[in-house]
C-alpha cells in the first residue's frame, strides 16, 4: 500500500493550480507574500468550484491586482466564474456577492 | 482582503513551521468560509510550493472524512465496529492517524488524497468497483463490501458537521447534494410508541422515501431531507411528528425566506449541483431558494408519477449534471 501511495504522488500532477503555480514560479517569481495570498485564495475558490474554475478566478483576481491591495473591497472584484457559468455578463454582481464573503472587508464579523 | 494579507504576512515571517502550528495560525484568522479542509489544503500547497517556508509535516494529521473512513475500513486499517469515527481523538480517528504515521512518519498526510480519491472513484458505498482501476486493489482485503462502513462506524460530531459540506481536497468540485422530499408516512405511524424526537433521515418510512434515501447515499456527496415544515434538514437533525404538505398549505409551511437562511447557515450553496428527489412544489422552492447561487438544480424524476419514480429509483441513472438541469438563477 505504501508503494501505491508513493506511485500516486510520483505521478505528474494534473492539478491545474499546481501546474500553473509551478510555471509561475519558474519565470519571474513573485514575492513571497503574493504567492502565499494566491495559494490561500485558490484554496478558498477550490472549495466551491472545479479546480479549473478556481484557478481561473485566482488568475482573474491576480491579474486585476487585487492580491496586491490590502484594503481591496468587493467593488474591486473582477467577474468570477463558477462551474456551470461561462463568462456571461450580467451575472457578475451575484457572483461577486458570493465571493465577497472571503475577499471583502465587509464581512469580517460574520 | 486584510485578513488574507495579515495571514500571508504572518506565515512569511517564520521560515519554519510545524504543520499543526500553521494550521492553527490559518484557522485563527477566521477568514470567512475557510474551514478545516481549506486550511489543510493551504498547508499542503504551501508545503509543496513555497520553498522559503519549511513545514514539518510529521505532526500533521490526516483529515478523516467519509471517503477516508470508508476506504480505511475496506483496506483493513480499522474495523468499523471497533473503531467508530466520532470526531477528532475517537477510535476511528486514532486508528487512521496511527496507520498513516506508521507508513509515512515524515508526512502522514500523504495517505489522505489517495484514500479520498479511491473513495470517490472506486470504493462505492456498496459493491466497490475494485477492478475499475483502484490503486489498492492488489493488496486490499475488501472488508465489508456489501455494506457501507460509514453506516456502521462514521458519526460526525455536531461541531464538525457545522463545517460541512466538505470542500474538495484534490481539484474536483464540491460535488452533488441530494435533497429528498419528505413524505406523509412517518415512523410514528408505524410505531406509535416511538420516541417523540427522531432523526430526519429515518423518521420517514414510505417506500418512496427509503428508495430516495438509498439513491442519495449512493450518488450524493451529502444529502438532506427537504421537509415541508422544517426545510432543509441534515439526516441527523431531530424532528417531531407533523402533518403538513405544500399542497395543503397553511402557516406551518417553511417559507422561501427560511430556506434561504438555511442555505447560508448550512453552506448548501457550496455544492456544484443539487439533485431534488421530490415533486414540483419541492423543486420550485429549491429553485427559488437557490436563486442567485452558483449551483445547478437537477430534477431527474421530473413529471414521473409515483409508480414511475419508484421504478426509476430501483434502477437509477447516475447523476448527469449536463442534462435535466436548471440553473438556479433561472428561477
Amino acid at each position: 500500500m505504501r508503494r501505491a501511495v508513493l506511485q500516486y504522488h510520483d505521478a505528474p500532477t494534473t492539478d491545474p493550480f499546481l501546474l500553473w503555480f509551478q510555471r509561475l514560479d519558474g519565470s519571474a517569481r513573485p514575492d513571497l507574500g503574493l504567492r502565499l495570498r494566491a495559494i490561500i485564495t485558490n484554496a478558498r475558490f477550490n472549495q466551491n468550484v472545479r479546480a479549473e474554475s478556481a484557478l481561473q478566478n485566482t488568475i482573474a483576481v491576480l491579474d486585476c491586482g487585487l492580491l496586491d491591495q490590502r484594503e481591496a473591497g468587493d467593488s474591486d472584484l473582477p467577474l468570477l466564474v463558477g462551474d456551470q457559468i461561462p463568462h456571461a455578463s450580467g451575472l457578475g454582481a451575484e457572483i461577486f456577492r458570493s465571493y465577497a464573503a472571503y475577499l471583502g472587508p465587509f464581512t469580517e464579523d460574520r | 482582503m486584510p485578513l488574507i494579507w495579515d495571514l500571508s504576512r504572518r506565515i512569511g515571517e517564520r521560515p519554519r513551521w510545524a504543520a499543526g502550528e500553521l494550521l492553527a495560525e490559518i484557522e485563527s484568522h477566521r477568514i470567512p468560509n475557510v474551514g478545516a479542509k481549506v486550511s489543510r489544503l493551504a498547508v499542503r500547497w504551501i508545503h509543496l510550493l513555497i520553498p522559503e517556508v519549511t513545514i514539518d509535516m510529521a505532526t500533521a494529521l490526516v483529515p478523516v472524512d467519509r471517503m477516508v473512513y470508508r476506504v480505511s475500513v475496506r483496506l483493513g486499517v480499522l474495523k468499523a465496529e471497533q473503531h467508530p469515527y466520532l470526531g477528532k481523538g475517537s477510535p476511528g480517528d486514532l486508528a487512521v492517524q496511527r496507520f498513516a504515521a506508521r507508513i509515512f512518519p515524515h508526512d502522514p498526510t500523504l495517505v489522505d488524497e489517495p484514500l479520498w480519491m479511491v473513495g470517490r472513484q472506486f470504493c462505492d458505498r456498496v459493491n466497490p468497483r475494485c477492478a475499475a482501476g483502484c490503486m489498492f486493489a492488489h493488496a486490499c482485503p475488501k472488508c465489508l463490501p456489501d455494506v457501507d462502513p460509514m453506516d456502521i462506524g462514521f458519526r460526525r460530531p455536531p461541531a464538525e458537521r457545522a463545517a460541512a459540506p466538505e470542500p474538495s481536497i484534490s481539484g474536483t468540485s464540491a460535488g452533488i447534494l441530494v435533497m429528498v422530499a419528505c413524505v406523509g408516512q412517518k415512523v410514528w405511524d408505524d410505531e406509535p410508541d416511538a420516541d417523540k424526537f427522531q432523526p430526519a433521515g429515518t423518521a420517514y418510512t414510505s417506500p418512496l422515501f427509503r428508495k430516495s434515501r438509498e439513491y442519495a447515499k449512493r450518488f450524493g456527496r451529502a444529502w438532506v431531507v427537504f421537509s415541508a415544515k422544517y426545510g432543509f434538514l441534515h439526516p441527523d437533525e431531530l424532528i417531531e411528528h407533523y402533518n403538513v404538505t405544500f399542497k395543503m398549505g397553511g402557516p406551518d409551511l417553511v417559507t422561501v425566506e427560511r430556506l434561504r437562511e438555511q442555505i447560508a447557515e448550512k453552506a448548501l450553496n457550496a455544492f456544484s449541483g443539487i439533485i431534488v428527489l421530490g415533486g414540483r412544489p419541492y423543486v420550485d422552492r429549491v429553485r427559488l431558494g437557490f436563486a442567485g447561487h452558483n449551483v445547478q438544480i437537477l430534477d431527474p424524476m421530473q413529471g414521473m408519477p409515483i409508480g414511475k419514480r419508484l421504478q426509476w429509483l430501483s434502477d437509477p441513472e447516475p447523476p448527469n449534471q449536463g442534462s435535466s438541469g436548471m440553473d438556479a438563477r433561472d428561477g
